[in-house]
């Protein structure tokens, strides 16, 4: 699987900013009204709304503040969150179930259980990190119908 | 109206009276509204009323459409079944047995509450969230389950979360158990027809008097009619302050209780003996709860009471009082009575087996426009929409009659609406 290219027909972005709890799920509530109304099989809008939330949510967390990037195929769909934060040293770490750098703020918010990443893991097709420590991290989602 | 009509609806416009102020737009949950040549348009197939055009439009362009109690047809008997609303529209100084008396002298033959009906509702709801909760290994089971008691959340559920109708719970709603099992006392007693015995609602909103003519899960309502609770109001006040001493004398050896209804929100998952459940009321809140079941996000939660009207049924938009006065009146006559008998628990579940509960047939969901027939050119219709929204101020200031800049842009692709009816557009040079 590669990225998308020449046949990408439908594209959106947005934007997501640090501790805007307020706008919380904005981003993915959106994309699956879209993929809803396009009229996509309902469990994999329902596996994009979940991974496309958990990776807005590590970015209300964690960075500065990310662009996220959605663009729209008939076999592909593909979401990426670009964020400018701290970066994560090591993304196998991060990976697994239970491992967290929240802070205890985030824990008393409900948040922080170490389950984002694995989550997104879980209903994604593919997932690609790229991360370098201080500057930021792409998260790739990629979903096929 | 035509016998054809695929749905009917309890609200409808009046000639002449709309100064497209653009209220109702703004406030459609659904987007069923339109606005052209200043008269208000409803969508049929979108329309769930809810009835938050009826309280939003400041002109009263939009109205109810409701059997008039003056209609009580060709019945031997007649029965009257009030939503718990119907109490807390007077003041403290009627009592239960006044209000019950007023409605004998307006012709109504016998009257019965849904309270019981809600008590064994509650219980049957418990027992059926139980025997999921034991199923759950088959990964069968719908979490969280949605209340079916409001009509127009039911209806939402149908037209705007298609996936969401298998959550919710398949029972009948109190007021319909309530005139069920009325009629077949009633005629019972009389040794009479079923069908000479003619139950009436007097309901606090129009998705209740819809749910009447035309319900959403069966061919027809166990009730017969619905009368409006405005309608019904005033000659009932009248009825009341003509009642002699010797009239409230008959009355004296009914029993008149007050509890376990659902009339506010969250009343009915109190009476739940579940952990998690969320009560919810307002159609922008039912809404938020609603996508967060569709995003998986409340799968911990067994149950969920959601009424569109902003504390319930106390909230209705054909009530008379207040909402907040008759919120605390409904306070106020609970703790004046005593609780009703809670029934056998063993019997409640015979009830259960019988299929007592359940809806004639199961729910489904309403097909609502989809922008084309195949996912490709979906796509492709939606980049259109997204490009010509760009070009669009992107206020949804309706003035173009469309609820949003989003829907005005679909119907322009579509040839349903010309661009220049966006007074903000300019053609790029």
């Amino acid at each position: 699987m590669t990225e998308p290219n020449g046949s990408i027909l439908l594209c959106a972005d947005y934007e997501v900013r640090k501790g805007d709890f307020n706008r919380a799920g904005e981003v993915s509530t959106d994309i699956k009204a879209r993929l809803k109304k396009i009229g996509f099989d309902p469990a994999l809008v329902r596996r994009v709304a979940i991974g496309s939330f958990e990776a807005e949510m590590n970015v209300i967390m964690h960075a500065r503040r990310a662009d996220v990037h959605l663009e729209v195929t008939p076999d592909l769909i593909y979401v990426e969150f670009n964020d400018e934060g701290p970066g994560i040293p090591d993304i196998d770490l991060a990976m697994q179930e239970g491992y967290s750098t929240s802070t205890p703020e985030m824990r008393r918010l409900g948040y922080g259980a170490g389950i984002g990443l694995p989550t997104i893991k879980r209903n994604a097709s593919r997932l690609m990190i790229e991360s370098k420590v201080a500057i930021g991290t792409v998260v790739k989602l990629f979903f096929t119908p | 109206m035509s016998a054809q009509r695929r749905y009917y609806h309890a609200v409808e416009t009046v000639p002449g009276k709309c100064d497209a102020c653009m209220a109702c737009l703004r406030t459609c949950p659904t987007a069923a509204l339109r606005i052209r040549d200043s008269e208000p348009i409803i969508l049929e197939d979108r329309c769930i009323d809810c009835g938050a055009c009826l309280s939003a439009c400041p002109r009263k362009a939009i109205v109810p459409v409701v059997d008039t109690f003056k209609e009580t047809g060709p019945f031997k008997y007649k029965v009257v079944v009030p939503s718990p609303v119907l109490y807390a529209q007077f003041g403290l100084d009627v009592s239960l047995q006044e209000i019950h008396l007023g409605l004998k002298k307006l012709g109504f033959d016998y009257i019965y509450d849904v309270f019981g009906a809600c008590l064994i509702e509650a219980m049957a709801v418990q027992e059926h969230l139980e025997r999921l909760e034991s199923s759950k290994r088959g990964r069968d089971r719908k979490m969280p389950l949605i209340s079916s008691m409001c009509p127009a959340v039911v209806r939402l559920v149908q037209v705007k979360y298609p996936t969401l109708v298998s959550h919710v719970l398949p029972f009948e709603p109190p007021r319909e158990l309530s005139a069920r099992e009325a009629k077949m006392k009633v005629a019972r007693e009389h040794d009479a027809d079923i069908r000479d015995v003619g139950a009436f609602y007097i309901s606090p909103c129009p998705a209740k008097s819809i749910s009447v003519l035309q319900p959403a899960e069966k061919e027809r309502s166990f009730l017969d009619r619905s009368i409006a609770l405005s309608d019904i109001y005033m000659p009932l006040r009248k009825a009341i302050s003509e009642i002699t001493p010797e009239e409230m004398g008959t009355l004296t050896k009914e029993k008149f209780v007050f509890g376990s209804g659902w009339e506010r929100t969250g009343l009915m998952s109190r009476s739940l003996k579940v952990k998690n459940w969320i009560a919810v009321s307002g159609m922008p809140h039912v809404v938020g709860i609603l996508d967060d079941i569709e995003e998986g996000k409340l799968e911990s939660v067994a149950f969920i009471e959601a009424n569109a009207c902003i504390e319930g049924c106390v909230g209705g938009s054909l009530c008379v009082e207040n909402i907040y006065v008759a919120r605390s009146k409904t306070l106020i006559l609970e703790t004046e009575h005593e609780p009703i008998d809670r029934p056998d628990p063993g019997w409640v579940r015979q009830l259960y087996d019988s299929g007592y509960f359940f809806m004639e047939r199961e729910l489904k969901p309403r097909t609502v426009d989809r922008p084309a027939d195949s996912i490709p050119d979906a796509i492709l219709f939606m980049k259109k929409r997204d490009e010509l929204v760009g070009t669009l101020p992107g206020l949804d200031c309706c003035s173009c009659g469309f609820p949003s800049c989003e829907i005005f842009a679909e119907e322009v692709l579509r040839k349903t609406a010309g661009i220049d009816a966006c007074p903000y557009f300019k053609e790029e040079a």
